[in-house]
């Protein structure tokens, strides 16, 4: 941003405090993201930076709207079969791609098709339980499933559908830089290393986008993000929950929070010493002081659960309450369960969660307050994110699942069904994750899921601790509404 | 002369060769990029068959040997996340770096000599005293903290610069403050001492005997002799700068190789981080080998051989 239009900014500013109506004034924001993608070809980057920029310039056949709903979005409609094994999108009319040629069931078949076809596809490793995908007409695409799969209208959101035209010509590498999607945006240029620039696409279906121009900008440095949106060079950026008190305070941005979809929870590799011992990951649920940590570490960032799923997430349960801190019950339960003093470990990974190490050592605080010890495991992020993968951790650790599909199905398909990341199986479990994934009926699915919820709580198969709140940092000339899976979206 | 070149050039092929080797084990030793680059849900199978594809499954020799008989044949592998060739990226963020290093070093280098030169013309103890005083006290804060202190000053509370990126001369300045500023005291205490050795030197006196004014003196007779030595160091400083250039360009968000190499060892794009710690050894050797001959360009006493 040019420091002229700073100026101009803080008049528009001013403007709408005078009563001016919407963000008219405000032609381009520069909205933070915390990391670069590799590429803008949705079948090749499906990180979540990625992704981000996808919701600008492509559309998905159905979307998630700021409350963790699917809505429609190409699809005007669809419908399922009874087994839940067949799905029939119905697509809107006069979709175009930022070319100018129609977008129709064809190019929403290869974009499947590709990625299932292609071994290196990364968006295809979200779509196994596809057996296949056909046009039926221009607007309408039939999915065959491998299995049932209820949540599969909100799978859909992830993938970008391109142009087939455009991606056929240009080959893969090129599209990658050059995206052509049929989005509310389209893409102008990519400046490696500091900004991709998209502007709005007059010739968009639906609503048009809400600003002129959008340029999002990789910033992955905490610090640097909150320096650069106070300075006016962001128009929104992810503030680090340390930051945000000095933030607040300088008073040049407005500060926005939004609860994340995000779970921060203790798990446990219940074949170390001790740990497959329920008393003892009850002892340990029991030590920790919720409350205290996240008002007086976490600035109140955060709000205690008793469950893996957030409030937005669907199937979360809200009758079960956060534990709270009783030393005495954690002592006794450690005595009951011959607990001898030996060291266990707490794994963490030093980045990504929000102030990682002192929580990680208010957790070991409140374990040796119990009477337990613990040694540190830290370990650097992706390395400790392959020994989650692998169920390589080595007792106790400290993670977070935030589903960006907002959906129970995949954080407890991956943390508790048997075969998956967990260490802790249980077969009730595994019949309840069976019958929610093939049931019709939303609600007695959110039921299902919930009773799963229950389940973990009653026998402590991880301890959940937060879920924690993404802040913002936001231009007080811009408006803007977060959303619980943290993607910053200008529709 | 040929002699020279190429048994330094036989001593830089050697140097890459080993910076090289110990990247590929190290960056390796880290852990799998596949699980990574792939959706939470993605199965065993399908992780297993992207790292088929991309050949990280098999010994890790075999890697080693087909990424250095790839390297002779000038491939450095494709980038793992992005597909296209791993020395186009490392190209495409290399000129934001050499940039930055450049003007910074020549902007810290030609501020030395004009403090230094200017303190000896007057030939006055105290105000080299003083410069020398400023530059150590800037000197002894370091570049990143300096570089976040400028930010929040200029930028953030009174909104004169830009904090990050590089989209006009404007986000030039912060960068090439910080860096250019720490530079200072090293250079102009090396010229400062050169200065002294030479004060008393017999063609210095007789240069003033002869009634040569004093800017001529220091000026034309003076300071080239007094650069001679600062060469060798600048030269390596110079690499250091650029290998320095990592953390700082994280501060300002500044689209260089340093941000990239990051970037790259947290997804394990190997091939990225190898191509990038290859082009920065590259830029230290060739500036090495600059510095070299420009050594004996000036002091005509000294022969490459």
């Amino acid at each position: 941003m040019t420091h002229s239009l700073r100026l101009a900014a803080a008049a528009s500013a001013l403007a709408l405090a005078a009563g001016a109506a919407g963000a008219q004034g405000v032609e381009t924001v520069y909205p933070a993201l915390y990391g670069e993608p590799s590429n803008l070809d949705p079948i090749y980057d499906t990180n979540l930076p990625a992704l981000n920029v996808y919701y600008a310039i492509y559309d998905r056949l159905a979307t998630i709207d700021a409350e963790g709903r699917v809505q429609p979005q190409m699809a005007s409609s669809w419908t399922y079969s009874d087994d839940l094994k067949t799905w029939t999108f119905t697509l809107n009319e006069g979709m175009t791609c930022h070319t100018g040629e129609p977008m129709d069931a064809a190019d929403v078949v290869f974009t499947y098709k590709t990625a299932l076809s292609e071994t290196t596809s990364r968006l295809g490793g979200y779509f196994g339980l596809i057996e296949s995908v056909e046009a039926t007409s221009p607007t309408e695409v039939v999915f065959q499933l491998k299995a049932p799969f209820a949540p599969f209208d909100r799978q859909t959101t992830l993938a970008g559908i391109v142009c087939q035209e455009q991606y056929e010509a240009m080959g893969k590498e090129a599209f990658g830089r050059n995206p052509v999607g049929s989005g509310p945006y389209k893409f102008v240029e990519w400046s490696a290393g500091d900004s991709i620039a998209t502007t709005r696409y007059e010739g968009y279906f639906g609503e048009p986008g809400q600003y002129p121009n959008v340029v999002f900008k990789p910033v992955p440095d905490g610090t640097t993000r909150a320096n650069s949106v106070q300075s006016g060079d962001l128009s929104m950026a992810l503030l680090e929950p340390s930051l945000v008190p000095a933030v607040k305070e300088a008073g040049a941005v407005e500060v926005v929070t939004q609860p994340s979809n995000r779970v921060i929870y203790v798990g446990f590799n219940s074949n170390a010493p001790f740990l497959g011992e329920e008393k003892v990951r009850k002892a340990i649920d029991l030590s920790i002081d919720r409350k205290l940590i996240g008002e007086n570490l976490l600035n109140g960032a955060v709000t205690p659960v008793a469950q893996l799923l957030a409030p937005v997430t669907f199937g979360y349960n809200p009758d079960l309450k956060p534990t709270e801190q009783d030393l005495d019950a954690a002592k006794a339960l450690l005595e009951e369960a011959g607990y001898d003093g030996s060291t266990i470990t707490l794994s963490y990974p030093t980045t990504g969660l929000p102030q990682v190490d002192q929580l990680a050592q208010a957790v070991a605080y409140f374990m040796g307050q119990a009477g337990m010890k613990v040694e540190f495991d830290a370990q650097e992020q992706t390395t400790f994110l392959n020994n989650w993968f692998t169920s390589k951790l080595p007792g106790v650790y400290i993670f977070a699942f935030a589903p960006s599909v907002i959906d129970g199905n995949l954080p407890y398909h991956m943390l508790l069904k048997t075969g998956g990341q967990g260490y802790t199986f249980d077969a009730r479990i595994d019949a309840l994750m069976d019958q929610q994934i093939a049931e019709t009926d939303g609600d007695k699915r959110a039921e299902l899921l919930g009773q799963v919820g229950e389940i973990v709580y009653e026998r402590t198969i991880y301890a959940p601790l937060f879920n924690d709140d993404y802040i913002y940092g936001v231009a007080k000339d811009v408006e803007w509404t977060p959303r619980p899976d943290g993607m910053m979206t200008f529709r | 002369m040929t002699r020279y070149l190429v048994v330094r050039l036989a001593g830089a092929a050697a140097t890459l060769l080993a910076v090289l080797t110990f990247v590929f084990v190290l960056v390796r030793l880290a852990g799998d990029p596949v699980r990574l680059m792939m959706p939470d849900q993605a199965t065993a199978a399908e992780v297993e068959a992207v790292r088929e594809a991309l050949g990280l499954n098999r010994p890790l020799i075999v890697q080693y040997w087909d990424f250095l008989t790839s390297a002779l044949g000038g491939s450095l592998g494709d980038s793992l996340r992005q597909g296209r060739p791993a020395l186009e990226v490392v190209l495409e963020r290399m000129p934001a770096t050499l940039e930055l290093a450049f003007l910074s070093f020549a902007i810290g280098f030609a501020a030395a000599v004009a403090l230094a030169a200017t303190a000896e013309v007057a030939g006055s103890k105290r105000l080299r005293g003083l410069f020398l005083w400023i530059a150590t006290a800037r000197q002894s804060a370091p570049p990143f903290l300096f570089g976040i202190v400028m930010v929040l000053i200029l930028s953030v509370n009174l909104g004169l610069l830009p904090a990050i990126g590089r989209n006009s001369w404007l986000s030039y300045v912060i960068p090439v403050l910080t860096i250019s500023t720490f530079e200072i005291a090293l250079y102009l205490r090396l010229i400062g001492s050169a200065f002294d050795e030479m004060r008393e030197a017999d063609w210095v006196r007789t240069a003033r005997a002869k009634g040569v004014s004093r800017p001529r003196l220091v000026l034309r007779h003076m300071l080239p002799n007094a650069l001679l030595p600062v060469v060798t160091v600048a030269g390596i400083n110079l690499g250091v700068l650029i290998g320095g250039l990592v953390v700082l360009e994280t501060v300002f968000n500044w689209p260089g190789l340093g941000r990239l190499i990051i970037d790259s060892v947290n997804n394990r794009d190997f091939p990225v981080v190898q191509a990038g710690v290859l082009a920065i050894a590259a830029s230290f050797i060739v500036i090495n080998l600059a510095v070299d001959f420009l050594y004996a360009a000036l002091d005509p006493r000294v022969r490459l051989a």
